[in-house]
């Protein structure tokens, strides 16, 4: 099932008067893992917070052309970007989970939206959410604890249970695992593969291996500009442009 | 490369030594001065309780201002101390915080903005007799409300402590990692209920803190309370916060002017309630951070 | 093309490509000194490349392990990957390259004096054709020629043609002089020898062609090789 989800045409993202995306045209399908590569400083993680107007945070940040999700336009003067956040989700580099408890963390998010109507409902929301990010068999029994308790990979699937309790559609993730050891970042790899079958989902990686052991769909971004995009297997085994095999191969700089 | 040979030399080893000594020398010096105040303070400490600790007794800590030394007690100041304290934190810390959080959180960059910001950074910094001036030309003259009550103390105070409060409550908020802000965002959350469900409750500890020191400072304040005319002489304790009243320093600074050598006992023992007060709201604004500093 | 920002990478594929042209050229010297030692039936010469067999089993083993390692501890991508699993079946084909190379001078003993055939003399033509099919093909390697590898396919039909022709007429050299069959039957094994050579260097222009382009070679489904009717 790969029907689109979010389009991207002639996106331009600027920071004040520096262009940081240039003229970005992408579809991204759902029930997919799609993968932004590049290097340092060419725009993944700036097109990436476009596309829940994360970048609305930042002063002097001006995004220009259509983003659509589900054919509607989220830069319409008619689209709440606290509503679209519900419906696109993010996952940050570095876990920040609220300094809350388990539980707490979990069910902001549908508490502020009107999600859960009775104790019972959200606990069901928290356990459905914490199951989903594989999670609850290790915290279910200390969800009064505090979050910032638990190591960095579960609180990173702390995170992406917060992200999950709230519903949404697109959950986007800015280099998950970085800050992870390997086992943990196996895991959440091993997880992001079963999150896809019900959300789309975008993840934005430095490590190529891991583009390639995760998505199935790969978007090569180089100042600012998108260069290649394609199926996985394709562009790590045959690129067709110059400047991605340069990047993939380690020929680049 | 012969790293080994560089290290050993002779040249190298008095270098060496040269460091070494003016580490100790400074950290003679450093010794020296922490030494020299705490040893003002402790002389200060010692005629203070020397010359005061005779004169506490539950007389002077429940009686009123009198003519005669030794009849004379504290309660009506110190009751005017905590009646004006309460008028002036109910006051400085609503406005206090709710600016620190506009002008962190929602102000947009702009001329405006920044001219308010130098000018309540500036205030913060007024000798503290511009204010009484204040006070009496708006609150007294202009307004009519009573003299030498708590209520206008309190609102002098006030004036005062609220550019403290809002500088330090926009530490506290800035100290804020961006990183809880974003996360509340991502999840759906309003600006507003992102400040106040999330970087407020990681932000109370400093603002306490920069309130109580605040408060602290606004407590021994005798130069804006003698312009709104808070020196009269009181016998009974203000009943509510429109009573004419007087507050601790007030009370301490008139003691010492009196000619009765008697009074010597009073003015100490006062100074020793008042230092009290002061440790007191300090070990209150130290519990309150510790309790409610959240490790993230 | 530009250099990998780690040395030690391009180290390795340059040595795992010269191992394998290694190989290669050691495959055509033996296929040349076996078709010499054939004709001019030297049997000093045909032991001699039935003993370098061993060093072209010994640098496929070689191969091999710089291979792995290459893929374990570079984990490479794109043209990289391709030329690494290239030269990882290439120095396999190679080997057996060398192996019916090797098979050919064993046979040259067999013959001993009773090479008078007739149809002997198209062998040498053959193996000429068959060489410059391993020569060309391993310079179409070692320059990435998408092309060259293609025009190689195309000469294994000019190969299967002498087979076909030689097959005939050894047979019907067999039916009309009984006595010559023994030497016969050799040489229609060491024709077959060639002529497998051939589909060998066959097989390694299509792994030059992915290493090269990425892409599958459809060049050798549209010939027909109809050896295996081949009846006199």
């Amino acid at each position: 099932m790969t029907e689109t989800k979010l389009t991207a045409r002639n996106v331009d993202v600027y920071y004040g008067a520096k262009k940081a995306i240039d003229n970005v045209s992408i579809d991204i399908d759902n029930g997919i893992v799609t993968a932004f590569i590049g290097p340092s400083g060419c725009g993944k993680s700036t097109f990436l917070r476009s596309l829940n107007r994360m970048n609305d945070t930042i002063a002097g940040a001006r995004v220009t052309g259509e983003i659509l999700l589900d054919g509607e336009d989220i830069y319409a003067s008619s689209m709440d970007p606290v509503a679209l956040r519900a419906r696109v989700g993010m996952v940050f580099q570095k876990p920040n989970p609220f300094p809350k408890s388990i539980y707490e963390n979990v069910a902001y998010g549908p508490r502020i939206h009107g999600l859960a109507n009775s104790r019972a409902e959200m606990d069901a929301v928290i356990e459905s959410s914490l199951t989903k990010a594989g999670l609850w068999d290790e915290v279910k029994d200390r969800l009064s604890d505090a979050g910032t308790a638990l190591s960095g990979g579960q609180q990173q699937r702390l995170c992406i249970a917060r992200a999950i309790a709230v519903s949404p559609e697109v959950i986007l993730m800015d280099e998950p695992c970085s800050a992870l050891d390997p086992i943990a970042t196996a895991k959440i790899e091993e997880l992001i593969d079963e999150l896809k079958e019900n959300y789309a989902i975008v993840i934005v990686t430095h490590s190529m291996q891991q583009a390639a052991r995760v998505s199935q769909r790969t978007a090569f971004f180089h100042l600012g500009n998108l260069v290649e995009y394609g199926e996985t297997s394709e562009i790590f085994t045959n690129p067709r442009e110059e400047k991605t095999k340069d990047y993939i191969t380690g020929r680049y700089g | 490369m012969s790293n080994n040979s560089t290290f050993s030399s002779p040249a190298f080893a008095k270098r060496l030594a040269r460091r070494h000594a003016a580490e100790r020398r400074f950290k003679l010096i450093g010794l020296g001065a922490i030494v020299l105040s705490l040893a003002f303070l402790a002389l200060l400490l010692f005629i203070m309780m020397h010359s005061g600790l005779g004169g506490l007794n539950w007389n002077f800590l429940s009686g009123s201002d009198s003519t005669d030394p030794h009849v004379a007690g504290i309660w009506s100041a110190a009751k005017g101390s905590i009646l004006t304290m309460l008028v002036t934190l109910l006051l400085s810390f609503p406005m206090g915080v709710l600016a620190a959080i506009y002008l962190e959180e929602f102000a947009p960059r702009s001329r405006w903005i920044e001219l308010v910001e130098v000018s309540i950074n500036n205030l913060a910094a007024v000798p503290s007799i511009i204010f009484g001036l204040l006070g009496l030309a708006v609150f007294i003259n202009t307004l009519n409300l009573p003299r030498s009550s708590p209520l206008v103390g309190g609102l002098t105070l006030a004036l005062m402590t609220m550019p403290v409060i809002v500088i330090s409550g926009r530490n506290a908020i800035k100290a804020v990692p961006p990183s809880i802000r974003d996360a509340a965002l991502a999840v759906g959350a309003s600006k507003v209920q992102a400040v106040f469900h999330h970087v407020l409750p990681l932000a109370l500890p400093g603002i306490l803190t920069g309130t109580i020191i605040g408060m602290a400072r606004a407590l021994g304040e005798t130069a804006p309370l003698l312009m709104i005319g808070m020196r009269a002489f009181i016998v009974t304790p203000p009943g509510g916060i429109t009573d004419p009243s007087s507050v601790l320093p007030m009370q301490i600074f008139l003691w010492s002017d009196e000619i009765d050598k008697a009074f010597v006992q009073n003015t100490s023992a006062a100074i020793i309630v008042l230092l009290v007060f002061l440790l007191v709201m300090n070990g209150l604004a130290i519990y309150l951070r510790n309790k409610f500093e959240v490790r993230w | 093309m530009v250099d990998h920002t780690v040395k030690a990478f391009d180290s390795e594929i340059g040595q795992l490509r010269g191992l394998v042209a290694e190989m290669g050229g050691l495959a055509e010297v033996a296929i040349r000194d076996a078709i010499t030692a054939l004709v001019q039936h030297d049997e000093d010469l045909a032991g001699q490349v039935v003993a370098a067999d061993a060093k072209l089993d010994a640098l496929e083993a070689e191969v091999d392990r710089l291979a792995v390692r290459t893929i374990a501890l570079r984990a490479p991508m794109a043209d990289d990957l391709r030329d690494v699993i290239a030269a990882l079946k290439i120095s396999g084909v190679i080997e057996r390259i060398g192996d019916y190379a090797k098979n050919i001078a064993k046979r040259v003993n067999a013959l001993e004096g009773r090479y008078k055939i007739e149809p002997v003399t198209l062998v040498p033509t053959m193996a000429e054709i068959a060489e410059s099919m391993v020569r060309d093909v391993l310079n179409a390697y070692g320059s990435r020629d998408a092309t060259l590898a293609v025009e190689v396919i195309r000469r294994d039909q000019k190969l299967d043609q002498f087979y076909n022709t030689l097959f005939r007429s050894l047979l019907t050299h067999m039916m009309e002089n009984p006595a010559t069959i023994t030497s016969a039957a050799q040489l229609l094994f060491i024709a077959r020898n060639l002529e497998r050579i051939g589909d060998h260097a066959t097989n390694v222009a299509e792994m030059v062609y992915y290493a090269a382009t990425g892409e599958y070679c459809t060049e050798r489904d549209s010939q027909t090789d109809d050896t295996a009717g081949a009846m006199a």
